[in-house]
Parts: C-alpha cells; sequence; structure tokens
C-alpha cells in the first residue's frame, strides 16, 4: 500500500502541494486527475522519492521513504516501475537493452533469462520486431510502449504512469489504456496514473481524485463519478459528455 | 552577491558529487565490466587527432621562440633538453587538458545534461540504480588514465616534431638534439607531468559531470552548462597545475 500523509511541497514560493492525504490500495488502479500545472507530476515523484516533501509523509509498504537510507531507498524503488511523460528512454541504449536495463543491473539474471523475458515483455506491448532499434526511430506511442515494458520487466508490484497518453493520437491513446486494464487485471499491478485525459481516466480507473490547487478535492470510485458535485470535476465529466456526444 | 552564492553553491555541490563519486567506488566491479571500457574508447580515439595536432604546432613553436631568445646568450645544443623539458613538465599536460576540456569536458557535460532534462536520470533512480555510478564513476576512472596516456603522446610528438624544427630553423642536428635530451633528462620531469595530467583527467570528468547533473531548463540549459564545464575546468587546470607544480618541483 501507498500512503500520503499531509504532504506540502513549495518550489520557492510556489506552493505546489497544501497538504495531500491519499492512500493506493494494492490491486487498484488510481487515477489522479487533475489540469495542467496543478502538481499532479511532482506527487508522483514524491512516491519514489524523486522529490521529498517539505512537510509529511511518503509511506510505502509501510516504511516512510524519507527517512530511509539510501540503499534502502533503492531497493523499494526496484519494486515500483515508473513510467515517464516522455518515456525517459536512454538515447545511446537500443530498445532492447533500454527494457534490459533493470535486469541488467540486478546481476541475478543469466544472459538467457534476461532476453526471453525482455522479449516476453516486449511482446505484451506489441514491440518485438522493434527490439534492436534505437529510441530516435521510434513514435512517440511507440517510445510510451517501451517505456511500459521497461517498467514492467522487472516485474514490480506497483507502476506509475505520468500522462501515458498525452500527446497521442487517440488510436494508440486507446491501445495504451487496453495495455494499463490487461496489467492491472491480469497480473495485479497496483497503478496510479498521472493524467488530465478524463476519456483515459474513465476507461481504466478503479478509483479517481482530483488534485485541485495543492490539495486533493475529489476522491471517487470510478462508478460514483456522475453523482460527484465539485464544478472542476463536473467540468472534465462535461468535455467527457461533449466527446461521447460527437460520437 | 548572488554571484558569490551561486559560487559557493556549485562548490559545495561539485564537493557532494565528488564524496559520492568515492562512495560508489564499492561498485567498481560493475563499472569496470563494461562502461569503463566504452568510455576509454570515447575519450581516447576522439581525443587522438587533437592532441597530436596541437602538440605539432606547439613543438614547432617552442623549437623556433627557444631559437630566437637563446641566439647569442646559450648554446644552442642544448634546445633538445629544454623543449623536452619543458614539454614534459608544462606543455605536454596543460595544452593537453585545455583540448581535452573542450571536447570531453563538455562532452559529459551535454549527455548528462541532456539526460538530466529528458528525466533519464530521474529513470535511473527509479531503476534502482546509483546514476553517479552509472554516469560519473566510469568517466572518471576512464579519465584518470586517458589524460596520462594523451600526454604520453602529446610529449612523444612535441618532442619529435621539435627535432626536426630544430634541424631545419636552427641548424641544430637530431642526433644532438637527442644527446643533449639524454644528458639532462630527470625521471622527475616525465612522472611529475604525469601525475598533473591525472589530476587533470579527474577535474576535467568530474566537473562536466557536475555541470551535467546541475542542469535545468531544457536545451538552453544544456548550452549553458556546456560552456561552464569548460571554462570551469579550464580555470581549475590552470589553478590546479600551479599547485601542483609547485609540490612537485618546488
Amino acid at each position: 500500500m501507498i500512503e500520503l500523509i499531509d504532504v506540502h511541497k513549495s518550489f520557492g514560493k510556489k506552493e505546489v502541494l497544501r497538504g495531500v492525504n491519499l492512500k493506493v490500495v494494492s490491486g487498484e488502479c488510481l487515477v489522479i486527475l487533475g489540469r495542467s500545472g496543478t502538481g499532479k507530476s511532482v506527487l508522483l515523484k514524491h512516491i519514489v522519492g524523486l522529490i521529498q516533501p517539505n512537510r509529511g509523509k511518503v509511506i510505502v509498504d509501510g516504511v516512510d521513504i524519507n527517512r530511509i537510507s539510501e540503499a534502502r531507498l533503492y531497493e523499494i524503488r526496484r519494486n515500483i516501475g515508473f513510467v515517464f511523460q516522455g518515456g525517459a528512454l536512454f538515447d545511446s541504449m537500443d530498445v532492447f537493452t533500454n527494457v534490459a536495463m533493470p535486469l541488467i543491473e540486478n546481476e541475478k539474471f543469466s544472459d538467457k533469462e534476461i532476453e526471453e523475458r525482455v522479449m516476453h515483455v516486449l511482446g505484451l506491448v506489441d514491440l518485438q520486431d522493434a527490439a534492436f532499434l534505437m529510441p530516435s526511430e521510434l513514435s512517440g506511442g511507440m517510445r510510451k510502449r517501451v517505456a511500459i515494458a521497461r517498467a514492467l520487466v522487472a516485474e514490480p508490484g506497483y507502476i506509475l504512469y505520468d500522462e501515458p497518453t498525452t500527446g497521442l493520437d487517440p488510436i494508440i491513446s486507446d491501445r495504451i489504456n487496453d495495455l494499463m486494464i490487461e496489467l492491472n487485471s491480469q497480473l495485479g499491478v497496483t497503478s496510479v496514473v498521472v493524467t488530465h485525459d478524463i476519456h483515459s481516466a474513465l476507461r481504466i480507473a478503479d478509483r479517481i481524485v482530483l488534485l485541485s490547487n495543492g490539495v486533493i478535492k475529489v476522491n471517487t470510485k470510478r462508478s460514483d463519478v456522475w453523482n460527484v458535485d465539485d464544478p472542476e470535476f463536473r467540468d472534465f465529466l462535461r468535455v467527457f459528455k461533449a466527446l461521447k456526444e460527437i460520437e | 552577491m548572488k554571484s558569490l552564492l551561486l559560487f559557493f553553491e556549485h562548490l559545495g555541490m561539485g564537493t557532494l558529487l565528488l564524496l559520492r563519486t568515492l562512495k560508489s567506488l564499492r561498485e567498481i566491479g560493475k563499472v569496470l565490466k563494461h562502461p569503463f571500457w566504452e568510455q576509454m574508447d570515447v575519450m581516447f580515439f576522439g581525443s587522438v587527432p587533437l592532441v597530436i595536432l596541437t602538440a605539432v604546432f606547439s613543438g614547432l613553436v617552442t623549437t623556433v621562440q627557444i631559437g630566437y631568445y637563446g641566439r647569442g646568450y646559450a648554446p644552442l645544443d642544448y634546445v633538445g633538453v629544454a623543449v623536452a623539458k619543458m614539454v614534459m613538465i608544462e606543455l605536454g599536460p596543460v595544452l593537453t587538458a585545455l583540448i581535452v576540456a573542450g571536447r570531453i569536458g563538455a562532452g559529459i557535460a551535454a549527455e548528462i545534461g541532456t539526460m538530466r532534462v529528458t528525466e533519464q536520470i530521474d529513470s535511473l533512480e527509479c531503476m534502482g540504480i546509483d546514476p553517479v555510478r552509472f554516469l560519473v564513476l566510469p568517466r572518471v576512472l576512464a579519465g584518470m588514465v586517458i589524460l596520462p596516456a594523451l600526454t604520453i603522446v602529446a610529449d612523444l610528438t612535441a618532442i619529435l616534431t621539435s627535432s626536426i624544427a630544430a634541424d631545419f630553423y636552427i641548424g641544430v642536428p637530431t642526433y644532438i638534439y637527442f644527446h643533449g635530451i639524454r644528458l639532462f633528462f630527470a625521471p622527475k620531469d616525465l612522472w611529475g607531468g604525469l601525475i598533473k595530467s591525472l589530476f587533470f583527467g579527474i577535474i576535467i570528468t568530474m566537473v562536466g559531470s557536475h555541470w551535467g547533473f546541475a542542469t535545468e531548463k531544457g536545451a538552453t540549459g544544456v548550452g549553458k552548462a556546456t560552456t561552464s564545464a569548460v571554462v570551469t575546468s579550464s580555470l581549475f587546470i590552470i589553478f590546479a597545475d600551479y599547485i601542483l607544480t609547485v609540490m612537485i618541483y618546488r
């Protein structure tokens, strides 16, 4: 389980998070919804300790990650896959090596095991044929899928997605959504997805929270979203409805 | 005042990076497997042509200048030993380091800086990989080996071209040129220069890595980091040259 307790974060004079309280239950897919620039990515980076809060606690599997040694933090991070907004693939390595990286560094796996696991996860994201391409040769959607494969390869308990469908065309976005649903339901991975894409949120989420003005304003099950009164949340739903009507 | 604060901020960050690099030596086994050799390859073969070219001209210029200064005051038969000592103690290590700072130091800052702004370093951290061990340590170790190696190449090239220039411009035959070197050669001239270059190797790679890690604000930030890396390492090289010269030769 992941728990954020009264998390505050400022950059200079700008207060981004003003007391965020959030629980992510094992096995669920939680979507953090919010407009651009509201601190969603900052919140996500707190979960892996890339950013430390000015105040408050971030607890992963019962451990306050800001009060442990660097070695222990690296250990905890190995159980968390992180899919960055731009993919964050290593430019100098081909797709295979990018995906294999967490396994190579682990030093517990033989070359044969690494190859099998990498090709298996590349198969899951339908990119086995691209194994030996360089990141510069991939489209935006392919980069995101490679990033998902890399996050998956070490079989983590959690996967955090930072805007997984942003900047992609609707068809590729839908494929990414399907992939996240599959991973969540078939592999039992706990997912936290940061997005402003309401369409995607309503497809994949078990639970949706709305981050606004540095606090969690709405926390609802997907089945209850239409009963939420919050005006900002309703604005998101209005966009979704308008899209549906056009369809 | 702001510049002074910024200077101390970077000095502190650089010191922390140095300490983290020393700490990451525990995992040296992982580094020596692959990334170290890759860096050696990139640093050495990419720099050799530039270093040779610089050494050729510094050998020529030094010889012609010694001929000019020494004529009428000192026996020109000793031009060989004068050039060799100057090249081994000072010109070889310092010129090589300044050239390499422009090429490798800037390259390291640009590469790590780009990785910083495109979240590749965050990505390493998320995989539980220490970015200092992964990115900085192999470069520093390679720099410590490559700079002395390039300095030897520069020394040999400069002395060789100087011997030709001595014959051509001053009329000192090659055998007399090398006889003078053999007569007055002191091993300290060579190893002192190589010790200097070893420290220059650490400076160039550490400074480049520091500016890479400190990069922010996208492509503009990468450009600034690259320039800062070259300027800072050049200043540090000249400062360290003075300190080391006093320590070794005084």
